[in-house]
């Protein structure tokens, strides 16, 4: 054995060894940390992402607040959906509606890809056709239903054609950045980019750090910030200690139960809104004891909603009016209210139904694990409040592919189950679609509610479709397919000094961010 | 020796194979990851045509005979969400969980050593030779996220000196590091002293003193004569150490292939969760196997017996 060995044998070695590795850690970690302050001075921003960048390839991705966010700071879609959730041009300078079913979309000229190529008439087309393709498999492809095939009618302009009036064609398109077809003959879109937006990606490992640098050739607005940095944090108490801190600039799509430890800290501004996603007790309307009306309307009085937004949301959100739609969807009708937090209403409608102390109403309650804001939690709050009427609810846990399976594939939804529900476009006609009697997604077989948002979804006159979309309305008010709540909150935290508009659609995009004071 | 390698090799091949193939069919009965994949509104045609185009439509025993051919021709089925070859994605990950499990472990080592040494060596009792093993003792009773999230809240965001998560420069290496090592140290410590006790209290120890040996070197061959039963709880442990990494590489967010596991069964990711699992399970083994062998250097009497069988 050598003298070196024998050494570290002994004691105080060891104990030498062990605190050295502590020290060298230690002052590596202080000379490695940074304030969002430094930061703001070198226009960088941190941003905390929930889930890894999976894919590169913006068509084979659905996943707003991660894949899409990132990639729409790289690549241009025809038209861009605002903060304000108003359609503005992006690629297109302007757009029109040649006939019913052909949108005439006027590029911009100075469009043009990194390697200079422009972003021309047939680069629409290609991207259309891969789109359309169904060989490719692409993940984006059922955001366009309606949708024929691009025609080309000169150079700076295209045609998009549909099968029947599309009302939410341009919202879809918002959704559809646009790739170089000669680049993506020599390149696999899945894991490089090259696109035509502000930013060029500088570093990417799937799962790891993704960084952004504006370019400094970008034929459009210089965005403010011009470096970003994403940093995978996945899990909840990961992102919350990251913005403490400071190592995070912005996290978005917090749990509320975190918010009293965000609102103290000084240095982070809390950003709170309703989501455009809403939550709601979904009710299997074909089979059992939630066929019967009474029995939907009294589970619809059973629950107080105020008092599971006030506790186990924080008060972020209001509870719903009798809605399945929040405020932001095209074709939200005002003026409905919810159903009152009324026991006693509730029992006199159980009784009603043929249910009481010798035949106790007994449902099963069904939440996917782990999947929704707070999911857990406000079932068990929903099950403890119908005990309180006399209907017996056993809450069913169950991972969310087993349960997805039985909802959309078996078509063997149990008799309540937790869901929260969103449409990318935020058209009225396309969430009212999960409610149509021949959609899986349904479980409700309601001819007048049917008859409207089919009829709505073709309706070239506004005034005449917000009218038939609130007859849909009133309809799923009063016929209660689902226990209404409230729409998902929407927790984002951010540095004190950076700007940022919160949204209430998921996106979030470092072309809408500036430093405070910064030039 | 070298028939005793090939066996145990063998035999972890039946292993990888059979945890495998038991991870297969529970993940295929649990539900289609077409249905997952396709976006909210998607009609049963349009999950039909997903599913067909992913394979997913093909009998059970198809899909496993399929599964099983390609990971042979070392030719994994691409990842659902990542798009490219599941085991490139899981190699790309290797580094950074081998970095962690190999930092813990060694901070594990050094940790049980010390305290093995003090309180198996000290004469007496009472807290002033059993501290450190109260200390170890405290450290096996919290469970590891929890010191985990302990760590971050003291040295990331009350002193802020070092990182709160991520995998950028040594210091982000540090807390994960120490929060795994926390599981593994334990068993290693309280092994190693009360072997390190009996071999102090066996005869050689009693002739060297007598023959006037100096402290240390009877310490020495005491802790070389206490090694096999710990290096036997630390192959045992080092598998644990693997299994550590799925849960603390999430807390810290570690981009390793601990964290990897979670986010693809998330995603009913099949085939990343099967290249993933491949990974971990031949690693457990091959571990393992290593122990087998060192057991065989450290103790003649081990070789002598499986060569003369």
């Amino acid at each position: 054995m050598s003298a070196h060995s024998r050494r570290a044998l002994s004691r105080r070695g060891f104990l030498g060894l062990g605190g050295g590795a502590l020290l060298a850690g230690t002052l590596a970690g202080c000379l490695g940390s940074n304030t969002s302050g430094s930061r703001a001075r070198d226009s960088r921003v941190v941003i905390g992402l929930s889930a890894a960048v999976t894919t590169l390839d913006p068509m084979n991705t659905t996943s707003v607040g991660t894949d899409l966010s990132v990639l729409s700071s790289v690549y241009s879609s025809l038209v861009t959906r605002r903060p304000d959730l108003s359609i503005g041009p992006d690629a297109a300078a302007s757009w029109d509606r040649v006939e019913p079913t052909r949108w005439r979309f006027h590029l911009d000229e100075r469009a043009a890809f990194a390697d200079g190529t422009p972003l021309d008439a047939d680069v629409v087309l290609w991207n259309v056709e891969r789109l359309l393709d169904a060989d490719n498999a692409l993940r984006m492809t059922s955001n366009f239903p309606l949708l024929t095939g691009a025609e080309k009618v000169d150079a700076g302009t295209v045609d998009l054609v549909t099968s029947e009036p599309d009302a939410d064609l341009l919202g879809a398109l918002s959704f559809l950045y646009l790739l170089s077809p000669a680049w993506a003959e020599s390149h696999t879109p899945a894991t490089a980019t090259m696109g035509s937006g502000p930013y060029e990606i500088t570093r990417y490992s799937p799962g790891g750090i993704v960084e952004l640098r504006a370019r400094d050739d970008y034929w459009g607005t210089a965005p403010a910030v011009r470096h970003v940095t994403y940093r995978i944090t996945p899990s909840e108490a990961a992102r919350v200690s990251g913005l403490l801190s400071g190592e995070l600039d912005l996290v978005a799509g917090l749990d509320p139960q975190d918010l009293d430890r965000l609102r103290t800290d000084r240095e982070l501004t809390v950003h709170q809104l309703d989501t455009t996603r809403m939550a709601f007790i979904k009710l299997n309307t074909l089979t059992g004891p939630m066929r019967d009306l009474r029995v939907r309307q009294a589970v619809n009085h059973a629950v107080d909603k105020r008092a599971i937004t006030e506790s186990l949301l924080k008060g972020t959100v209001e509870p719903s009016p009798g809605q399945l739609l929040t405020a932001d969807y095209a074709g939200y009708a005002d003026g409905l209210s919810g159903y009152p937090y009324d026991p006693d209403r509730a029992r006199e409608l159980l009784r009603e139904a043929g249910y009481g102390d010798g035949n106790r109403l007994h449902v099963e309650l069904t939440v996917p694990t782990g999947q929704y804001v707070a999911g857990d939690l406000i079932v068990q709050a929903v099950a403890q409040q119908l005990s309180q009427v006399g209907i017996r609810a056993d809450i069913n846990s169950i991972p969310f592919t087993v349960y997805m399976q039985k909802y959309l594939v078996d078509q063997d939804m149990s008799d309540m189950q937790y869901i929260t529900q969103a449409w990318p476009t935020l058209a009225a006609g396309g969430l009212y679609g999960l409610f149509v009697a021949d959609s899986p997604y349904a479980y409700w077989d309601d001819a007048e509610f049917t008859d409207a948002v089919t009829e709505a979804r073709t309706t070239e006159d506004t005034a005449r479709r917000n009218e038939l979309y609130a007859t849909a309305a009133r309809r799923a008010r009063e016929q209660a397919p689902v226990l209404f709540l409230f729409p998902q909150p929407g927790i984002h935290a951010a540095a004190k000094d950076l700007e940022w508009r919160a949204r209430p659609d998921d996106w979030v995009r470092p072309a809408e961010m500036s430093w405070k004071g910064a030039a | 020796m070298v028939r005793f390698v090939l066996r145990h090799l063998g035999l972890t091949l039946v292993a990888v194979w059979g945890a495998l193939s038991a991870v297969f069919l529970v993940l295929h009965s649990s539900g289609n990851p077409a249905v997952m994949m396709a976006p909210v509104g998607a009609d049963e045609d349009q999950i039909a045509r997903l599913s067909h185009a992913l394979g997913y439509d093909r009998p059970l025993a198809e899909q496993y005979v399929s599964f099983f051919g390609d990971v042979l021709r070392g030719d994994f089925p691409d990842s659902l969400t990542f798009q490219q070859s599941a085991l490139h994605v899981v190699l790309e990950r290797l580094p950074a969980t081998l970095t962690l499990a190999g930092t813990a472990l060694l901070i594990a080592c050094v940790a049980a050593a010390a305290a093995g040494l003090w309180s198996g060596s000290r004469e007496g009792g009472g807290a002033r030779r059993e501290w450190p093993m109260w200390l170890v003792f405290l450290a096996q009773s919290v469970p590891g996220f929890y010191i985990g999230v302990l760590l971050v809240w003291i040295f990331g965001v009350q002193l802020r000196w070092l990182p709160t998560s991520g995998s950028e420069g040594a210091g982000a290496l540090l807390l994960p590091a120490l929060t795994l090592a926390c599981g593994v140290t334990p068993p290693l410590a309280r092994v190693f002293r009360n072997s390190l006790r009996g071999e102090l209290s066996r005869p050689y120890t009693r002739t060297g003193i007598a023959l006037g040996m100096s402290r240390a070197r009877v310490l020495r061959h005491a802790a070389h004569g206490s090694m096999l039963p710990t290096l036997t709880i630390l192959g045992l442990e080092a598998g644990a150490l693997l299994g550590g990494t799925v849960i603390i590489e999430s807390v810290f967010s570690w981009p390793g292939v601990g964290q990897l596991v979670i986010t693809a069964l998330q995603n009913e990711d099949y085939p990343l969760v099967l290249a993933d699992l491949t990974f971990l399970i031949t690693a457990f083994v091959l571990v393992n196997l290593i122990v087998d062998l060192l057991y065989g250097l450290l103790d003649p009497r081990v070789r002598h017996a499986s060569e003369r069988s």
